[in-house]
């Protein structure tokens, strides 16, 4: 189920990105289509300002002849030659702005060849001036083409501009077409990529809740299952710790062997009950860590107390410094934490080590150090000795009667006072292993009064094995 | 004179074990009562020197029979010891608050039993 969820929301990603894919591309092929409209749009005018020019230039050569063949003026005369340079210039730039038009480019070529004809209508006028006056003008008047040639001139380039209009018309609408289309690609993209970014949303949550709920179950069940397994060791532990003490009456030497290694398993059960319960619910935040000012090393000192017998069992000696230091720590958890790393120095020295507790300011935090002169660790297992249920060696366990649960519990502890827990070791030399709590000068609470009867406490919730 | 303990646990074979520790480590008169109401009737009556009380009963539970154990008169003084599984700091402290001299946390070591409970009672 899990995995379905992560690729069903995989699945909607990839989904999504496509679709913002697809919209990219849209949007820039029409961005890319719209300009290419504008260049078009522009085109036109041009070409049709082009045609206006013609038409203009044409009525200021009649204009100019006109003056001349009345006034006789030559003013008028070199009016008309600048005009009529002028035109080829315009005729050429028409040419080159319709290149693209075959049909255009017929046109501008009867264009040009009417104006050409007209021209030479006017051209007429002039020389019939020069050489008769304004009366062979008029003579010349009654035959001349040049009237019709204007008209002709006139209805050519009408036609030329709304061709040119037309077709500015048809590209208009085929831009409009492309944007609608772009628009609603665009929009249904947004609208899948929307719904897909929801569905993924949705699976997300439900599987959360799902994961959460589960969370929940589990950390019930180890609850009650540690509850319960809790009743029936009870009588087992009660009954062979009296048969082993002997005061029941007496077994033979292997009897008693069998019953020691009973009671001893059976304390081995109970202490595996105890911290897979606590590191459930450390790992479930159920256990609130209870900060308060407390003494370095008075945690120390109780820590010892708890642990001495069994170091003078194994003939480890147990040392520590004087400290003064004050830290900010839910005492109960740290000598937890303490009573841990001590307990496994004392398993991992040999008969007649020592084993040294202190604690010392960093400036920053309180950093307690536990150390041993005992096998080391090798530097493949530095890390993963914190996890649950991993050792340096797996039979160690067995032998050592530990739990496998002991220093995730307590770098959870640490983590949780926003502290850490490390080691450092060196084959055949030794470990240390060390942790960090904060110290107490920023939090003002009042040295706790009440410890005598905490400490009294602690003992059953550490050891209620014991 | 031995001191006479009360011991009110659903459980026959924590009830035996128990009674066999304390009778034997500590010579003390042991009597015992598989449910609360069976307990109160039996403290009303023996008025042992102190009462172990499981927590987890099926129908009454410790807690409330604890209650009905100081609401009357008879039984109202005699201290009571709870015995539960569950070893949390704050459940030890809500059984403290509603009126136990103290917690046992089970299982229990049948040799330090009877040390843990004039531990908690004071006893000499």
């Amino acid at each position: 189920m899990r995995l379905t969820v992560e690729r069903t929301v995989l699945a909607g990603f990839v989904i999504v990105l496509a679709l913002l894919g697809t919209v990219g591309i849209v949007s820039q092929r029409t961005i890319i289509g719209l300009i290419e409209d504008s260049k078009w749009v522009t085109h036109t005018h041009i070409v049709l300002e082009l045609l206006q020019q013609v038409s203009f230039r044409i009525s200021q050569a009649e204009a100019a002849v006109r003056g001349y063949v009345i006034t006789g003026d030559s003013t008028f005369e070199s009016q008309y030659d600048d005009i009529r340079r002028q035109i080829p210039e315009l005729i050429s730039e028409l040419r080159t702005q319709t290149l693209d038009n075959p049909g255009e480019q017929r046109d501008i070529t009867s264009l040009e060849s009417l104006i050409g004809k007209r021209f030479a209508t006017m051209d007429e006028g002039i020389r019939a001036h020069k050489s008769g006056g304004l009366q062979a003008v008029l003579a010349l008047g009654k035959t001349s083409p040049g009237r019709d040639l204007g008209v002709a001139i006139s209805a050519l380039t009408a036609h030329m501009r709304s061709d040119e209009e037309r077709l500015l018309e048809a590209r208009n609408s085929r831009a409009q077409l492309s944007a609608r289309r772009a628009f609603l690609v665009v929009l249904s993209a947004l609208v899948l990529a929307m719904i897909a970014v929801i569905v993924s949303v949705v699976l997300v949550f439900r599987d959360l809740t799902r994961r959460r709920e589960i969370e929940r179950m589990k950390s019930e069940f180890v609850s009650v299952v540690s509850h319960e397994l809790r009743t029936p060791l009870t009588s087992i532990h009660g009954s062979l710790g009296l048969l082993a003490s002997g005061l029941l009456g007496s077994v033979n030497a292997k009897g008693e062997r069998m019953l020691e290694i009973a009671v001893s398993n059976t304390d081995r059960l109970i202490r595996l009950l105890n911290d897979i319960l606590d590191i459930e619910k450390l790992d479930s935040g159920k256990i609130e860590m209870r900060q308060m000012q407390c003494s370095a090393g008075e945690l120390i000192d109780h820590a010892i107390e708890v642990m001495r017998p069994m170091a003078q069992n194994q003939q480890i000696a147990l040392t520590s410094r004087e400290s003064e230091l004050l830290i900010y720590a839910d005492r109960d958890r740290i000598i937890q934490c303490l009573t841990n790393l001590l307990s496994n120095a004392i398993k991992f020295s040999e008969p007649g080590g020592i084993v040294k507790v202190a604690a010392n300011s960093t400036g920053k935090d309180a950093r307690f150090e536990v150390s041993d002169k005992g096998r080391g660790i090798p530097e493949g297992k530095k890390q993963s000795i914190f996890e649950r249920f991993q050792q340096v060696d797996t039979s160690d366990s067995r032998k050592r009667g530990g739990t496998g649960l002991g220093l995730a519990i307590s770098r959870n502890i640490v983590e949780q006072h926003g502290g850490k827990m490390w080691v450092e070791s060196q084959l055949g030399k030794g470990s240390t292993f060390f942790f960090t709590v904060p110290l107490a000068q920023e939090h003002n609470s009042p040295l706790e009064a009440s410890y005598g009867i905490a400490r009294s406490e602690s003992n059953a919730e550490t050891h209620p094995a014991d | 004179m031995p001191k006479h303990i009360l011991l009110i646990d659903d459980e026959d074979d924590i009830r035996e074990v128990t009674a066999v520790s304390l009778e034997t480590v500590a010579g003390w008169q042991v009597s015992s009562a598989g449910s609360g109401v069976a307990g109160i009737e039996l403290a009303r009556t023996s008025l042992p020197d102190a009462i172990l009380l499981d927590v987890m009963m099926p129908g009454q539970d410790g807690p409330a029979t604890l209650r009905l154990l100081r609401n009357d008169k008879i039984t109202a003084k005699i201290p009571v010891i709870f015995l539960t599984a569950k070893v949390q700091s704050i459940e030890r402290e809500r059984l403290r608050a509603i009126g136990a001299a103290g917690t046992l946390a089970k299982p229990f070591n049948p040799l330090t039993l009877a040390n843990q409970i004039k531990e908690i009672l004071d006893w000499q």
